[in-house]
């Protein structure tokens, strides 16, 4: 084990759904005692503190009745899931800290959030100059990349449909997600059109909820509650040029770059992997994933989750529990959180046997990457 | 933004100003960088080069489809669903979101070759919106 490794000890998360009695800093609480609960320890063991979506820093930390030495707070975008995690896990290996708190609280649903319209703030500094051509929305960003893949590989709906539906399968074996009721092909093509080529089962759900981790040195780690789950490596790459528009590459360079980095830093392959979480806001962000972090050839993706390898007891079990598809859209964080109780094997029927290391990928304009081990080395 | 039940309107006098008024004059206009580079929406500074050496200037509006969707669901009052909009490249680089009024939805299609139209929507206000080639005046 490398000197300086980190670990998750506490994750905690609160029920998904409409939860109008709750507001952020409700939700964020609720999901902070519960990863402090199932870490063993304390709102007093926590010096540094990682905020993410919920409004304000200071407070949440008045209402968590904290004073830690350390304090940030990060846009509610989800591809801050993995900027936090990879930031508390530089704060540990620096020695500058010595237990870092993520808390994530989303209120979104009851406070009507939409993705799209005149107070879309999506992309590169929001969509305002578009707004005249009706141009709105992250959907739509991701409808004009899942065209182009269409066209340039072959890519279908029935594709797109087998995540969806697969998704589907492991939230109905997870008594926590949202959306529980299987869906079939006829299902997903028969649901209404949101802005083609995508459907509604290719979007994920806008919900209330809170997740929360508790991130500490591995040598700390070994006194705790629960076996640790390691951080082994994770990696970051930014893809801001031209982001106004989407990426011709569906982002595949930077995947490729953070997925290679945070592997050789595990000192792990593909093919260690027992089980993948991939942000999946939409079905087709999954494929770029795919592809670009190299679980099949570019190009390949639509074929390759057509042959079901995504599934539970398959070789690539994916997003086990419903993920943003059917879970509840929990902006990466609860994906990061359901890598850590696969590893435990805490997953009861949806368990991923003997599961050893656990992939985070997501594609976004900043690409991220985290491998999760239930060793250390 | 516009009143509720209208088009959206865009900020004419924001950093896009010369933008908005050369289409008044059925004109694309872009900046373009000392070092050559052509870009928009505007900046202060070239994100190649980071001069802030610019000039807006006139630019041939022809272009390809790279992309486009069709939005079912409505966000904007004023606008009539099912609408496409397209992702379009011009020749000099610089890339446009904007509708392809004349055709139908079933025919649009990636690599389709286009060209600018300007759709006047107010006194103000005239928007780029793009033609197949074909049928260019």
């Amino acid at each position: 084990m490398s000197q300086n490794a980190t670990a998750v000890v506490g994750v905690g998360t609160t029920a998904y759904g409409r939860l109008p009695e709750h507001d952020a800093y409700s939700l964020g609480m609720w999901a902070l005692s519960n990863a402090l609960d199932d870490s063993g320890l304390g709102f007093a063991d926590i010096d540094a503190v990682i905020i993410n979506r919920i409004p304000d820093y200071q407070r949440f930390c008045e209402v968590a009745g904290i004073d830690p030495q350390f304090v940030t707070i990060t846009p509610g975008h989800g591809r801050f899931a993995a900027i936090c995690i990879d930031m508390a896990c530089a704060l540990v290996r620096s020695g500058r800290c010595n237990t870092v708190a993520l808390v994530y609280g989303n209120n979104g649903r009851s406070a009507g959030d939409a993705y799209g319209g005149a107070d879309d703030s999506y992309g590169s500094g929001g969509n305002g100059l578009w707004f005249p051509y009706g141009m709105t929305s992250p959907g739509a960003f991701h409808a004009l990349m899942a065209r182009r893949h269409m066209q340039m590989f072959g890519t279908t709906p029935e594709h797109l449909a087998e995540i969806s539906i697969t998704f589907r399968r492991h939230a109905g074996l997870n008594p926590n997600a949202v959306m529980r009721s299987p869906i079939d092909l006829d299902g997903y093509l028969g649901a209404r059109m949101i802005c083609e080529p995508l459907r509604l089962l290719d979007y994920c759900l806008i919900n209330d909820g809170g997740v929360a981790l508790i991130i500490t040195s591995a040598e700390r780690a070994r006194d705790r509650a629960k076996r640790p789950i390691y951080v082994r490596g994770a990696a970051l790459q930014t893809v801001f040029a031209e982001s106004t528009f989407p990426p011709d590459d569906f982002w595949y360079g930077a995947l490729r770059s953070v997925s290679q980095r945070s592997m050789a830093q595990a000192g792990l392959t593909r093919d260690d992997m027992s089980a993948l979480m991939i942000y999946d806001n939409f079905t087709p962000t999954v494929l770029f994933s795919l592809e670009g972090a190299g679980y099949c050839p570019v190009g390949e993706s639509g074929r390759f989750v057509a042959e079901g390898h995504l599934g539970l007891g398959r070789r690539y079990p994916a997003n086990t529990s419903g993920g943003h598809l059917s879970e509840s859209y929990m902006q990466g964080w609860a994906l990061n959180v359901e890598a850590v109780r696969q590893l435990r094997g805490e997953c009861d029927v949806r368990q991923v046997q003997d599961a050893a290391n656990v992939h985070y990928i997501a594609a976004s304009p900043v690409c991220s990457s985290i491998v999760y081990s239930r060793d250390p080395s | 933004m516009s009143e509720t039940g209208s088009r959206p309107l865009p900020n004419i006098q924001g950093p896009e100003r010369p933008f908005w008024e050369a289409l008044r004059n059925h004109e694309v206009h872009v900046q373009r960088c000392a070092c050559g580079h052509y870009r928009f929406p505007a900046s202060r500074n070239c994100p190649v080069c980071h001069s802030a050496d610019f000039t807006w200037i006139s630019v041939e509006p022809h272009g390809e489809v790279e992309s486009y969707c069709v939005f079912h669901k409505r966000y904007f009052a004023g606008l009539d669903v099912p609408y496409a909009v397209a992702q379009v490249r011009l020749a000099c680089g610089v890339r446009f979101f904007a509708n392809l009024p004349q055709v139908p939805i079933s025919d649009i299609r990636i690599g389709m070759k286009v060209t600018a139209m300007f759709e006047r929507v107010s006194d103000d206000v005239t928007l780029l919106q793009f033609r197949p080639m074909e049928n260019a005046q």
